[in-house]
């Protein structure tokens, strides 16, 4: 089973790390416009500080110098656990609206104490505890709110799922440590783990990452908010389907860089033909075939065939002496005979623990090659915990020729592991890596370029459009007065053949030009106050003025339109007080069209309503009718400029479209807010607010 | 007899002023404030000689006239068509329509009685 990356443990590290780091960008890049504040952020940092804390790890590795726990490691790993733990606890006010206390970080102070304590005595316990104790915690925790944040989600909820599972069962797989003696790090470590599956556990750590990172991503792009949608679909590369493949490869290349950088370069200097004494590769052959040599006397050895053929006490002893003499000769970390069974008949004292007298060697390649006969030499480069060991083994024949065991050395080799190599070639994927992740980001930059340029083009298609639509109205809107006067003057000028109709009628066609006159101008100074309007120079003037001395006013002035349609009209002031402070000209004009649209659109016997409501800051006004009442889709333009109703009924009632906008205008120029609420049928209330004046009360 | 006239239009005071040069004249007038009233009318009615304004509530001018020229007891009436609008394409695309002759709005009340005259005399013949 460990054929997996086998002795790539830097790679492996890098891997990590990388995934960790791919998680902490897509985290900070998340849309922040996105309505709810879920804290993506301290995720991010929770990966990033992780990341780094995996990279860490590999100097040390490819150095080969040490494989202790630098202190930095450990800082890393608990600023990446608070970080984590704080996310999981904005993320559970989030998502529950109940806060956890802070002072819950009051039990994180044994962390750091440990940190201080760790320094010299307990680096390995601390990173132990923190992963028991904060990071398994932690990830559980934040697992479980991810869980219950995705039942509130709408799109992308399955991401949110992936994502959970993703880091509980990251949150298992902090609990695998480095090996200790105490409980249950003495059974469940890393080495146990790479025994039982042949894979280490930073691998899969960082494919669950990767996982974590991809679900973000995908929930992101799910659920983003689409207000906007390019009526020119503009090709582009699919992004997320290129980010796979980036990944795909670029992790690819960089397993292919390291595994095989050292390869190259020793063909290279091979090819090259500089035969350096000390080049790594010298040395290998040169310690492989001084270790196969001595293997081959070993094996040859008569006493160490005896040994082999009876396995008795005298005759294991011997062999002991000669196996001592050959360990120390090559500085061989362990020397052994293994029996046809693969069991150890005998080893050279000090072997190295992994030599265990009860253990079975016989599935190992060294012992099977060799055993099989006649293959030579087997070497195989231990790769563990990346120690450069070389197992070397011999079929040993008994006294009658069989090969009835093996003789083994173990040996590790301290040569240059061409560590700048694999170094190049980290370096190297990651390199590639940060231009992919670059090229991504430019990309998306494109992108959202390009949906921006399309929005703004769509806007000004829809201004133009609104322009065109305003002149051709304006234009019909002033030709009708114009028409109208210019006939009925034209008539009362030149006459026909009939005075005596048209005398008649001298009355009603003067009528005619004086409405039609009238019309044009209220039509030309509606016009001039939307430009105006739209200019935001307006003039306003506030002061205090009593909105119910307005009201009444002006449904006085409507007197005799309310009287012709025998419209009920009700009063219903519901504060005692109703200052506002506005300009009265424009509260006057304001309260004009409402009450005469409401007029114009209820029919005979109707009953309005005009009430005012105080609303802290502000005075609220309604109007309500019983008329026509507007549909959903009038609702929504019913404040446009020009815009007047598609409804039969509603066009019968004559309007340039003007007013509302106009009301509207005047109503945001005073700081106010106006809106409407209508049932087709039943009526209409078109509600305005303006700032409130109150009145101070006597202390 | 007197020559029936049918006036369409949405706008009450430019129908009115036109049926009161008309009556003037000695025609008989009929006015529809609709697309769909000047059609019931324009089948119930027989008028002579149609002027049609082309912005109308329910069906618009365009509506109309197509609707009266695919009736064959309809097609052969004249028809005056009103409108407020002058750009090119559109007045091109008036020419297209079957209608007799167009007047854009503010029009010579005059000019369209003399209109109206030559096409009810061109009936006659």
């Amino acid at each position: 089973m460990k054929i997996f990356l086998e002795g790539q443990l830097d790679y492996i590290y890098f891997f990590y790390g990388f995934s960790l780091f791919l998680l902490a960008v897509i985290c900070f890049s998340i849309d922040k416009e996105k309505k709810s504040k879920f804290p993506w952020f301290l995720l991010g940092l929770f990966a990033l500080a992780n990341g780094i804390a995996e990279w860490l790890n590999i100097p040390p590795i490819i150095s080969e110098k040490s494989d202790s726990m630098p202190i930095f490691n450990l800082l890393a790993l608990i600023i990446s656990y608070l970080c984590l733990f704080e996310f999981a606890r904005s993320a559970f006010y989030q998502v529950k609206k109940k806060i956890i206390n802070k002072w819950i970080y009051l039990i994180l102070f044994p962390f750091l104490i440990l940190l201080v304590l760790g320094y010299k005595f307990l680096l390995k316990e601390g990173f132990i505890i923190t992963c028991y104790f904060l990071g398994f915690p932690s990830l559980y925790f934040s697992s479980r709110i991810i869980y219950e944040f995705s039942k509130r989600e709408k799109k992308g909820k399955c991401w949110l799922v992936a994502l959970s599972i993703t880091m509980s069962l990251y949150a298992v797989s902090v609990l695998i440590v480095p090996r200790a003696s105490f409980f249950p790090a003495n059974f469940l470590n890393l080495e146990s783990f790479y025994n039982a599956f042949g894979v280490s556990i930073e691998l899969i750590q960082g494919f669950l990452g990767l996982c974590a990172a991809m679900s973000i991503w995908f929930y992101s792009s799910v659920s983003a908010d689409i207000r906007y949608k390019p009526r020119h679909k503009i090709h582009i590369f699919p992004s997320k389907w290129l980010l796979a493949f980036v990944l795909v490869v670029f992790i690819g290349a960089g397993w292919a860089f390291t595994n095989n950088l050292d390869y190259y370069a020793g063909i290279q200097i091979i090819k090259r033909s500089e035969p350096k004494a000390n080049s790594p590769l010298h040395i290998l052959t040169r310690e492989l075939t001084l270790l196969g040599k001595a293997v081959f006397s070993i094996s040859r050895n008569s006493s160490v065939r005896n040994a082999v053929s009876s396995q008795n006490a005298q005759d294991i002893e011997k062999a002991r002496a000669i196996l001592n003499t050959f360990k120390y000769k090559f500085g061989a970390s362990a020397c052994v005979l293994l029996d046809a069974r693969g069991a150890p008949i005998v080893s050279a004292d000090n072997s190295i623990s992994e030599i265990k007298i009860d253990r079975s060697y016989a599935s190992r390649p060294y012992f099977k090659d060799a055993f099989s006969g006649g293959k030579g030499y087997y070497f195989q480069l231990g790769s563990a915990y990346n120690e450069r060991i070389y197992y070397v083994g011999y079929p040993v024949t008994d006294t009658s020729g069989k090969i009835s065991g093996v003789a083994v050395i173990v040996k590790a080799i301290q040569t240059e592991p061409l560590f700048q190599y694999r170094l190049l070639g980290i370096v190297l994927t990651f390199l590639i890596c940060i231009i992919a992740i670059i090229f991504f980001i430019v990309l998306m930059k494109r992108e959202a370029l390009i949906d921006f340029i399309e929005k703004v083009h769509a806007q000004l298609e829809e201004v133009d459009r609104m322009k065109t639509d305003f002149i051709s109205v304006v234009s019909h809107e002033l030709r009708t007065p114009l028409t109208s006067i210019r006939n009925a003057a034209s008539i009362l000028m030149k006459g026909g053949p009939a005075k005596r109709i048209i005398e008649q009628r001298e009355e009603e066609l003067l009528g005619i030009i004086f409405d039609n006159v009238d019309r044009q101008t209220r039509l030309v100074n509606d016009l001039l106050d939307v430009s105006k309007i739209e200019a935001n120079v307006m003039p306003i003037f506030p002061k205090p003025i009593d909105m119910s001395n307005l009201i009444k006013d002006t449904l006085a002035l409507m007197r005799p339109l309310v009287e012709d349609k025998n419209i009920e009209v009700a009063l219903d002031f519901q504060s005692p007080e109703n200052m506002v402070y506005a300009d009265p000209e424009h509260v006057r004009r304001i309260l004009n069209n409402l009450v005469s649209n409401a007029i114009k659109f209820t029919p005979e016997n109707g009953r309005i309503i005009v009430r005012t409501e105080d609303a802290g800051e502000e005075l609220k006004t309604t109007v309500l009718d019983t008329g026509i009442g507007i549909s959903i889709f009038d609702k929504e333009n019913l404040f446009n400029k020009f815009y007047s109703s598609s409804s039969a009924a509603a066009r019968e009632k004559k309007g340039c479209g003007l007013g509302l906008s106009i009301t509207k205008g005047l109503v945001e120029a005073q700081k106010g807010r106006v809106w409407v609420d209508s049932e087709p049928g039943k009526g209409s209330s078109f509600y305005f607010t303006l700032p409130a004046l109150k009145q101070k009360r006597p202390l | 007899m007197k020559k029936k006239i049918l006036i369409v239009d949405d706008e009450p005071d430019i129908l009115r002023t036109i049926a009161i040069m008309f009556e003037d004249e000695g025609y008989d007038v009929i006015t529809a404030k609709s697309g769909e009233e000047a059609i019931e009318m324009a089948y119930s009615d027989k008028p002579d000689l149609i002027i049609l304004d082309m912005v109308l509530p329910g069906k618009n001018g365009k509506e109309v006239l197509a609707e009266l020229k695919n009736d064959t007891s309809c097609a052969k009436v004249p028809v005056i068509l009103i409108t407020a609008q002058t750009q090119k394409s559109y007045v091109a695309s008036l020419r297209d329509s079957g209608a007799d002759f167009y007047m854009a709005k503010p029009f010579d009340i005059y000019e369209l009685r003399d209109k109206v005259k030559e096409l009810l005399s061109d009936g006659k013949e």
